[in-house]
């Protein structure tokens, strides 16, 4: 079993799935291994979605009295979603994407563990000309909020609240609706490149 | 009993150009009996304008309300007089009423709205949920009477007890004789609907601010506006707000009070389960004093309202 470097197949998908790095390359080997065909092709801190909370952690209102509640103190991450991507090389022209995220949490949120998985595929109809395919997915990776429990005096009284709209004009449960939970934005996605070499 | 005279609490423009802070200019009907009249209607949406208070534009951010509360603007509907404003729908010709019910709705576009003519003399119908009413007039008589004395109208007099057993907020302009809420003014002249409504659980009186204030740029009483005075039962119930007649043509706390009146909707829609004294104190005690030169309770009452402060929680974790 003959196997070729699929370097160009590394940079579509590097191209396509936003990868950062391309470390290592498959080589030819008459048995499968699976540690030798993996390489890391992408590492990443922070994600589209861990971009959520950090816009939210710079904004802030007032108490009742004035007092400035600021969100960094909810909204701050205390840890970064480090996101991982390998490609484990199947065939002459396919491989597997997969990849993990570390997850991410504030005192107000967290970004659960993801785990990526997909396929990638290219084929080369002339020397000059190479197509490639990808397609993946994301398991986990959920973004989702905590409440806060708010206190409104005589004309409220306490209530649990989504801590950035406490000071809205909704009322205190109808808030609750609009707390994270969002799948990743990228939860499936479809790559196809076409290459011209001249 | 006396004889009461109504008048809208506007202050035209050349008025005011001249400097004149006198009462009524206009709206001195004599009090005929009358149906309610139909609410108009005006197409307006949650846009914030200039003359508008910055905070309402927070608050509209979340999909903005007056919802389930409904504000009955008795006012004047049926005079011929007119007057020209612009309240960012071009200059326009309206009465004195259809201006105060077009600056209520503009300030909580999903209220309820409801009109009825002042001279109409009817008891003023409540709805159910939140009630506000919204009174951009006075009842004049000559200084020297007893609130007891008065004889009112079924139309004042539901007004009066609804505010006596806390059954609606009643936004009520201050006046623009320059004098303290209840005092006479340089005619000899009392505005007995202030008088009778000092002390009631549910009435605000609101005087009007040359703009609404911020900590930097802070705001003045404006000139013709009344103030809270010495009496501390209208200080406890005072507030002010900006009326920016130098951006709408619109002088007068009759353009104060429809502010506090679409405020207390806002709120109302927020606080769904809330009484009408609760809704109330808390745009009393949340009002600003810090975005006013110089504040006094002597002359500003509480401050400043506030819908933002008025709509945050006092404490969250």
């Amino acid at each position: 079993m003959s196997r070729r470097p699929i370097g160009k197949v590394l940079a579509s998908a590097g191209s396509v799935l936003g990868f950062f790095l391309m470390l290592g390359r498959a080589e030819a080997g008459p048995v499968f291994d699976v540690l030798e065909a993996t390489h890391l092709v992408g590492v990443k801190e922070g994600s589209r979605l861990s971009d959520v909370p950090f816009r939210v952690s710079t904004e802030s209102y007032e108490l009742s009295d004035g007092t400035p509640v600021d969100m960094e103190k909810w909204y701050r991450r205390k840890s970064v979603d480090m996101q991982f991507d390998f490609l484990t090389q199947t065939g002459p022209n396919t491989g597997i994407l997969w990849g993990f995220g570390t997850g991410e949490r504030g005192k107000k949120y967290k970004i659960e563990p993801s785990f990526r998985i997909g396929l990638i595929a290219m084929t080369q109809p002339t020397p000059m000309l190479t197509l490639s395919f990808s397609v993946t997915t994301t398991l986990g990776g959920m973004l989702r909020e905590r409440t806060c429990t708010a206190d409104y005096g005589a004309i409220g009284g306490i209530q649990v609240v989504n801590c950035r709209l406490a000071a809205s004009t909704l009322e205190p449960a109808e808030t609750l609706k609009y707390l994270w939970r969002t799948k990743p934005t990228d939860h499936t996605r479809l790559g196809l490149r076409v290459q011209l070499q001249f | 009993m006396t004889t009461m005279k109504r008048f809208t609490l506007s202050v035209s423009a050349a008025a005011f150009a001249c400097g004149l802070a006198s009462a009524a200019t206009a709206g001195d009907g004599v009090p005929v009996f009358g149906s309610v009249s139909a609410a108009p209607r005006f197409s307006t949406g949650p846009i914030l304008q200039p003359w508008m208070s910055p905070e309402l534009g927070d608050a509209w951010k979340q999909g903005f309300s007056g919802a389930g509360v409904t504000i009955t603007v008795v006012d004047d509907f049926r005079s011929g007089n007119f007057y020209y404003g612009n309240l960012g729908n071009g200059t326009q010709l309206r009465r004195h009423g259809e201006w105060t019910y077009l600056e209520t709705n503009m300030v909580a576009p999903s209220a309820t709205m409801k009109s009825q003519d002042f001279t109409s003399g009817q008891t003023v119908k409540l709805n159910r949920g939140l009630n506000v009413l919204n009174l951009s007039y006075g009842m004049y008589a000559a200084a020297g009477y007893s609130v007891g004395q008065i004889g009112w109208s079924a139309q004042e007099g539901s007004i009066i007890s609804y505010a006596k057993n806390g059954q609606a907020v009643i936004a009520k302009a201050a006046g623009n004789d320059a004098v303290a809420v209840g005092a006479a003014n340089a005619r000899g002249q009392v505005d007995y609907l202030n008088a009778s409504l000092v002390g009631t659980p549910t009435a605000i009186f609101v005087g009007a601010l040359d703009r609404n204030g911020t900590v930097d740029q802070k705001a003045v009483l404006a000139s013709y506006s009344n103030y809270a005075g010495t009496n501390t039962a209208v200080q406890k119930n005072f507030l002010t707000v900006g009326v920016r007649g130098d951006l709408t043509g619109l002088y007068g706390t009759s353009f104060a009070a429809p502010v506090v009146a679409g405020y207390a909707a806002v709120l109302g829609s927020k606080f769904t389960s809330a009484s009408p004294t609760q809704i109330t104190n808390q745009l009393l005690n949340t009002a600003r004093t810090d975005t006013i030169q110089g504040y006094n309770a002597a002359v500003h009452g509480r401050g400043e309202a506030s819908i933002a402060r008025a709509l945050a929680p006092r404490a969250i974790q």
